[in-house]
């Protein structure tokens, strides 16, 4: 397993393109020039977004290198291919994470502010939204193939668009972090749990 | 473990396997340990899902598949295989060094030592990504994945296919040097025959989903002939004599099991070695059996 994990991660990392990265920049660097004091926090959902959608990606490698004809030849059960893909999704919200801070730390210093429920609110969704995208991309690869988890990339773009218009930031002033931290924990346990048993069923199929 | 299971690598008992179109049936096969096994057939014969029947990435209808006298479904004893397909598996953005950290996390008995020296015999960069690789170089990288993690049995589906004679004639040597070890076995798919015939020691033919022949493929070149006369002529020829025959435009060719015995008997006719090709196409593109 520990192989896989270490394949994955390196699929991740490796297979970044360019024009996304330039997108990226783009984008962030125009939120956080337009946006004002919730610029990190919008920043890093876009950040978060790449992070998932990148685990998609390195999902679409495999698909292209016939990856998984191989790797059924190996030694390794059904379940610990399919968790190995869950464990290397968990390996890349350090990143997120990562950014998300850095995107903040940047936001406050153009914008003069800082709120800890805004840099809280930040790394929330740098551990939830890539968690709860690949949480329901990956068992939609297993039982449907990698482009049904195409077609659910392409939803995600509506994310920020929609967070944007509605100016509906969940925030509250009277927001307790350590409640927020311990919801997240629970609905990210929730759905990975259920992916990984869905997923883990989709592989188990064969022909 | 029975004595059969014992000497062989792969015992294949009946396996039954039916799609839309396309059914496997029946096929019985055996591949003994310290044995090169080419399994041959035109495309569309079998060979590809038989195979991933053994590796279980397919269902099987019905029959049996022991591995090392276990179960094929016992997903341990694929640490004792090397598996090559037809094409290379592995990411283009990849490196041999991201390949040896890979597999060292996935087989127990991954060899880093012998996996680097395997490289450096086939002058395979370390640092190069396997997307600037040609095919053949391609290849040669799976295959030395396959025997760096030390398996006693090496499964090729078509994976000589594509490749230059001088690519393929080094692997083949690769596969010459891995059965010196007499628990070794190679099971070696493959619609190029010259491949087979150069190493292999038994022959399976797979058509239309049946195993048509287990031979020893020394009997097969050797003893196998084809005889060749009028149309006149081979009325004269009994029936017992000869396995197919087929008509062309101008003669009557008939597949004969022992060439010198019809050399002897009929000396009137021309008696050619057949190659297996030769015996393949027989099998494959048809003619008329004796018995029909």
């Amino acid at each position: 397993m520990r192989g896989l994990i270490y394949k994955d991660f390196s699929v991740f990392y490796k297979s970044i393109d360019k024009r996304t990265i330039i997108i990226v920049v783009g984008a962030v660097a125009l939120i956080l020039y337009r946006v004002g004091s919730y610029g990190g926090l919008l920043a890093s959902l876009i950040f978060a977004m790449t992070v998932g959608m990148q685990n998609i990606m390195s999902f679409v490698s495999d698909d292209k290198a016939h990856w998984k004809k191989y790797q059924m030849a190996m030694p390794l059960s059904d379940f610990s291919v399919v968790a190995s893909k869950y464990i290397s999704v968990l390996c890349t919200l350090g990143i997120s994470i990562f950014g998300s801070i850095a995107l903040n730390i940047l936001s406050s210093v153009i914008s003069q502010s800082f709120s800890p429920e805004v840099y809280g609110m930040a790394v929330f969704m740098a551990v939830f939204i890539p968690l709860l995208w690949t949480g329901i991309c990956l068992p939609l690869i297993y039982w449907f193939g990698v482009q049904s988890a195409q077609m659910a990339n392409m939803f995600m773009v509506f994310l920020p668009i929609l967070f944007e218009y509605t100016n509906s930031l969940p925030i509250k002033k009277d927001l307790n972090l350590f409640s927020l931290f311990f919801l997240a924990g629970i609905i990210i346990l929730v759905i990975f749990g259920i992916s990984l048993l869905i997923s883990v069923r989709g592989y188990r199929r064969r022909q | 473990m029975d004595a059969k299971a014992e000497s062989n690598n792969i015992l294949v008992r009946d396996l039954c396997k039916k799609f839309d179109g396309f059914a496997l049936e029946h096929v019985s096969f055996q591949i003994p340990k310290g044995r090169i096994v080419g399994f041959i057939g035109e495309n569309g014969a079998g060979k590809s899902t038989t195979i991933n029947l053994i590796l279980n990435e397919l269902k099987k209808d019905s029959g049996t598949i022991e591995i090392f006298g276990v179960d094929h479904s016992d997903c341990s004893v694929k640490e004792e295989i090397g598996v090559v397909f037809d094409e290379c598996n592995f990411h283009e953005v990849f490196t041999t060094d991201n390949i040896d950290k890979m597999f060292s996390g996935v087989y127990k008995s991954w060899d880093s030592e012998r996996y680097q020296e395997y490289l450096q015999r086939f002058k395979l960069l370390s640092n190069k990504p396997i997307g600037s690789f040609s095919k053949g170089m391609k290849m040669k990288l799976s295959i030395i994945c396959a025997l760096a993690h030390r398996p006693k049995l090496l499964i090729l589906d078509e994976a000589t296919t594509g490749l230059d004679p001088v690519v393929r004639d080094e692997i083949l040597d690769l596969l010459l040097e891995f059965i010196q070890d007499e628990d070794h076995s190679v099971f070696f798919s493959s619609h190029i025959t010259s491949d087979i015939q150069k190493i292999a020691d038994y022959v399976i033919l797979i058509h239309q989903g049946k195993i048509i022949f287990e031979e020893q493929k020394d009997d097969l070149v050797y003893h196998y002939g084809i005889l060749k006369c009028g149309k006149e002529k081979f009325a004269a020829i009994s029936p017992d004599d000869y396995i197919i025959h087929r008509i062309t435009n101008v003669s009557v060719e008939c597949l004969v099991r022992d060439k010198e015995a019809a050399k002897r008997k009929y000396k009137d006719v021309i008696v050619d070695s057949a190659a297996l090709e030769d015996i393949m196409l027989f099998y494959v593109k048809g003619g008329i059996s004796c018995g029909d």
